[in-house]
């Protein structure tokens, strides 16, 4: 099933295109990596996918509606949003920085069943040593852990997040991303922007290759070669093969 | 289960704030009887007591529902009005310094007011009677909501930090002091007495009807934010995420700061210049029960109140039997308890 479908979708800062015209579909329980350059194009398809952006020419479509006439509150029990490393400027507690997740589903105030969900979704991601200690006092691996608890406190059936491994060493990578993947096999639709081809290629499920502004390649993960990389990039790359897994060198 | 073991953090947790709330309303009731028996004049608690029943005199009356009563009301609006503004400009700027006065709002009233007093002339286009009375406040209003356009002009600017926000606030401060001197220097000695007095914090000036206009405008107001304050939560996790929680991200800035500029006006424009307590209070509040807004927004109002009604205690009794303006005394305590806060919990590292 067709989750979110981008038709001939452009966007441009006053005059400078960015994106000229990308045509893709992202189906339900899939874990697609967008791949591109600095410059593709990956965070304003991020913020266009959010609706934090209009396109100026094509049309965003989430299960067949299009999101123009979404209302907010709707579309936010349906899309959430991990911004690249964004540490709250006011001091707040994990515990309550998971419960503004709940927004989109609570009137005035938070209710038992809000604060049941935190308690539930900290415990399971490890995180009820740190619930009541303040964000800020918190590693960057921890606090990327903590928006992702956020995210699925919101309760969405999509979660996109942009470069969500960018700060973080390679075991809080490979926590975070293991822990991304698990959630598409639990049903999920996770999309993500993201540097890395190798952790792309070990963790994701699908991919959507940006250049210039439109979508150069997309599929399984399987079909990324040396040959493309080498097209998107400018540098030569090289493949190799250990065991089950691949690996690109730059 | 681990999920039990965050029950119960939560749950220790509430009980502190819930502690607070219950020792600060306490405070809060405290001082406003203790501020029923200072002043000049006096009148035991026993007294009072006896007025309130309806059986004082007729000097015992005036005293206490002419003077001290208002004065007291004008402290519990004012405390409120300006610290909740306070924490709202910080919240929705995402600027720990932010304030009506560190942003230059409250200078920005205060020229507003400066030039309705120097200028009559200006507003007697207006329809005579109860506007022409308000002109003062409607002037310190509308030159508010300027000095709070040219903080969101600020803010919108590309890159614009929490530090270059500040620092255009210091600016437009700087500059409607200047203008407000400006205007005392070409004033005649009744204007420059009546600008001077002005400017000088005080709660002795305000009327019954100043207070009823006063409380239209900052408890509406006030309502409007305790019933935002989870977006104000879902604000301080950055715009794009607030925006994908739902919140109408521009429009909950721009009503919020309007509408803090509004509270703001309404208490600068009859009393005068009372710093530090928007500043302040926040933090201290910040500090002891943490950044949630749905427990922070009520917290500050109360304890904004209670440090106004102390505040003005002091400033009734300290060198007694001359009153003080309030806002001398606010700064006076507040200056040194914001160091202290800087130095204790580095208020310039928190990050944008």
């Amino acid at each position: 099933m067709a989750v979110l479908k981008l038709e001939n979708v452009q966007f441009s800062y006053v005059g400078r295109p960015v994106l000229t015209g990308i045509t893709h579909t992202f189906e339900a329980n899939t874990f697609t990596a967008v791949l591109g350059t600095n410059g593709s194009g990956k965070t304003t398809l991020i913020r266009l996918l959010n609706r934090i952006l209009q396109p100026q020419n094509g049309h965003l479509f989430l299960e067949g509606k299009n999101i123009r006439g979404l209302r907010g509150k709707y579309l936010a029990t349906q899309i959430a949003y991990v911004q690249q490393s964004h540490t709250p400027a006011l001091a707040v507690t994990v515990f309550d920085t998971v419960l503004a997740g709940r927004n989109p589903h609570m009137d005035w105030l938070p209710s038992g069943r809000d604060r049941e969900m935190v308690a539930e979704i900290l415990a399971e991601l490890h995180l009820e040593y740190a619930a009541m200690r303040e964000i800020n006092t918190l590693s960057g691996g921890q606090q990327q852990k903590v928006f992702l608890a956020r995210a699925l406190a919101q309760e969405t059936p999509i979660i996109i997040l942009d470069e969500p491994t960018s700060n973080l060493d390679p075991r809080h990578q490979a926590e975070t991303l293991g822990l991304l993947r698990l959630l598409t096999e639990n049903g999920k639709t996770i999309i993500m922007a993201i540097h890395d081809v190798n952790l792309a290629a070990r963790y994701c499920t699908h991919f959507l290759m940006l250049k210039n502004g439109t979508a150069l390649a997309a599929g399984p993960v399987q079909e990324i070669n040396a040959a493309l990389l080498e097209q998107v990039y400018e540098v030569p790359v090289q493949k190799h093969q250990s065991g089950e897994r691949t690996y690109f060198l730059f | 289960m681990r999920a039990n073991d965050v029950r119960r953090q939560y749950e220790i947790h509430t009980r502190k704030r819930m502690l607070y709330f219950a020792v600060a309303t306490a405070l809060l009731f405290v001082s406003f009887i203790a501020g029923f028996g200072t002043g000049p004049g006096t009148l035991s608690f026993s007294d009072f007591l006896t007025v309130f029943m309806g059986n004082g005199d007729e000097l015992q009356n005036r005293i206490l529902f002419t003077i001290r009563l208002p004065r007291l009301l004008a402290a519990v609006l004012s405390g409120l009005a300006l610290s909740i503004s306070g924490a709202i400009m910080q919240s929705v700027l995402r600027n720990p310094l932010g304030s009506p006065f560190t942003l230059g709002i409250s200078n920005a009233a205060a020229f507003g007011a400066s030039l309705a007093i120097m200028f009559p002339g200006l507003i007697s286009f207006l329809p005579s009677g109860w506007i022409q009375q308000l002109a003062v406040s409607l002037s310190a209003f509308a030159w508010a909501l300027t000095g709070c356009f040219f903080i969101l002009f600020m803010a919108r600017q590309r890159g614009a930090s929490p530090v270059n926000i500040v620092l255009a606030g210091i600016i437009a401060s700087t500059l409607f002091a200047a203008l407000t001197s400006g205007l005392q220097f070409f004033a005649d000695d009744t204007r420059l007495a009546s600008i001077v007095y002005w400017t000088f914090g005080d709660l002795s000036k305000g009327t019954w009807q100043d207070l009823y206009i006063q409380a239209s405008i900052v408890l509406p107001v006030t309502a409007f934010f305790m019933i935002n304050a989870r977006h104000y939560n879902a604000l301080n996790q950055g715009d794009d995420t607030a925006h994908s929680l739902g919140v109408n991200v521009k429009q909950l800035r721009l009503v919020s700061m309007v509408l803090a500029s509004l509270a703001t006006a309404a208490i600068v424009s009859v009393y005068g210049m009372i710093a530090f307590v928007g500043l302040v209070i926040p933090h201290i509040v910040r500090r002891l029960i943490g950044g949630n807004e749905t427990y922070l927004i009520p917290a500050t109002a109360i304890s904004g109140a209670t440090f106004l009604l102390i505040c003005d205690i002091i400033a009734r009794t300290v060198i007694s039997p001359v009153t003080l303006p309030v806002g001398i005394v606010t700064s006076v305590i507040g200056a040194p308890v914001f160091i202290f806060l800087m130095i204790k919990t580095n208020v310039f590292q928190w990050r944008s």
